[in-house]
């Protein structure tokens, strides 16, 4: 370990430092991923299946609905009061009219994909999880996906 | 009087621009510290991909409109379909170490078949009636072609990670196509 005799204190070299900050901030910058709270809620346990495939992008819009092990829908959905099916329904027959009229103005070609993501709790019970499906039909909504876990956290 | 050497110095402590970097180290800090709050590793979540069918069609109102296209990827004919049916522990009920929200009997029915066959029950644990299923799937997979659909038909007070579970076995055994069906009427 040097030292400076002389009393005039010993200069630190900052730049190694520096380089690794700006290398870490680069890293998280290119993984970040501004998702909104929907999308990854932390408070939904998600069942494991180990024939699910990765996730993929291949949809125009994707609209996530957040199920927890009561049944409720959580995330950006919980300001509102969707107690009933009928109540979904409508709420999601009034977002894919948003999403189709956003896409023809757009000038979009073709039909807009929609896909519904229906992240529900593992305990939560199949007739939750039906009535949200049949909600979904009932609004015209043809494509849906289940999240799961491929292994075991 | 010998004066300090400069360029020495200079040289020891790497390149000197003249610079205050502190408020950039500490901006970088700062910036650092917001993206390792934000990272959110989500490497683990696949899905499952699935097609709703149309709903019962009503009167035309001229505002609610179906894409003709969509329709053709609808899901196949349910008739040669094999039936997986799993019924529950009541809630609040304890049968045999099994608890509520848990499957109770597991039944499976070809189409030929008049009446449903018991596979698995409470009186063994859950994993060796999900391995007699399998085998049961397997079997009737490799029977006959075109037997690639599975019916499962759960009931309303399944938890969810147990409906995934016995999805696992039937696409395990070895059929391409799983279809939901509206929970049973039956209270278990």
């Amino acid at each position: 370990m040097s030292g400076n005799a002389s009393g005039e204190g010993c200069d630190v070299n900052l730049t190694p430092l520096l380089d690794l900050v700006l290398q870490l901030i680069m890293f998280f910058m290119i993984t970040v991923n501004f998702v909104r709270i929907d999308q990854f809620d932390d408070a939904i346990r998600l069942p494991v299946s180990t024939n699910a495939t990765p996730l993929d992008n291949t949809a125009d819009e994707y609209i996530f609905l957040n199920l927890d092990g009561e049944g409720k829908l959580v995330g950006s959905l919980a300001n509102f009061t969707l107690d009933t099916p009928g109540k979904l329904r409508t709420h999601l027959f009034r977002e894919k009219q948003d999403i189709e009229r956003t896409a023809s103005k757009r000038g979009l070609p073709g039909p807009t994909k929609v896909v519904v993501v229906l992240r529900a709790d593992q305990n939560v019970r199949y007739s939750k999880v039906w009535e949200v499906l049949e909600s979904c039909k009932n609004a015209t909504f043809i494509h849906w996906q289940l999240r799961v876990m491929t292994k075991a956290a | 009087m010998n004066r300090p050497n400069r360029h020495d110095n200079r040289e020891a402590a790497g390149v000197n621009l003249g610079a205050i970097i502190t408020p950039m180290l500490d901006m970088s800090f700062q910036i650092l510290a917001f993206f390792i709050m934000t990272y959110h590793p989500s490497g683990f979540e696949g899905h499952v991909n699935g097609n709703l069918t149309p709903p019962t069609p009503r009167i035309d109102d001229g505002k609610t409109q179906v894409d003709a296209k969509l329709l053709e990827e609808v899901g196949p004919e349910m008739d040669e379909a094999v039936q997986v049916v799993v019924k529950t522990i009541p809630r609040g009920a304890i049968e045999r170490g099994r608890s509520d929200g848990q499957p109770s009997q597991i039944y499976v029915k070809k189409t030929e078949d008049a009446v449903l066959a018991l596979v698995g029950d409470t009186d063994e644990p859950l994993a060796e009636s999900l391995r007699k299923l399998t085998v049961r799937l397997r079997s009737m997979q490799q029977a006959g072609p075109g037997r690639g659909i599975v019916r499962l038909e759960c009931r309303a007070d399944l938890k969810h990670r147990y409906v995934m579970e016995i999805y696992d076995v039937c696409k395990g055994a070895g059929f391409q196509n799983v279809s939901f069906v509206a929970p049973g009427r039956s209270k278990n």
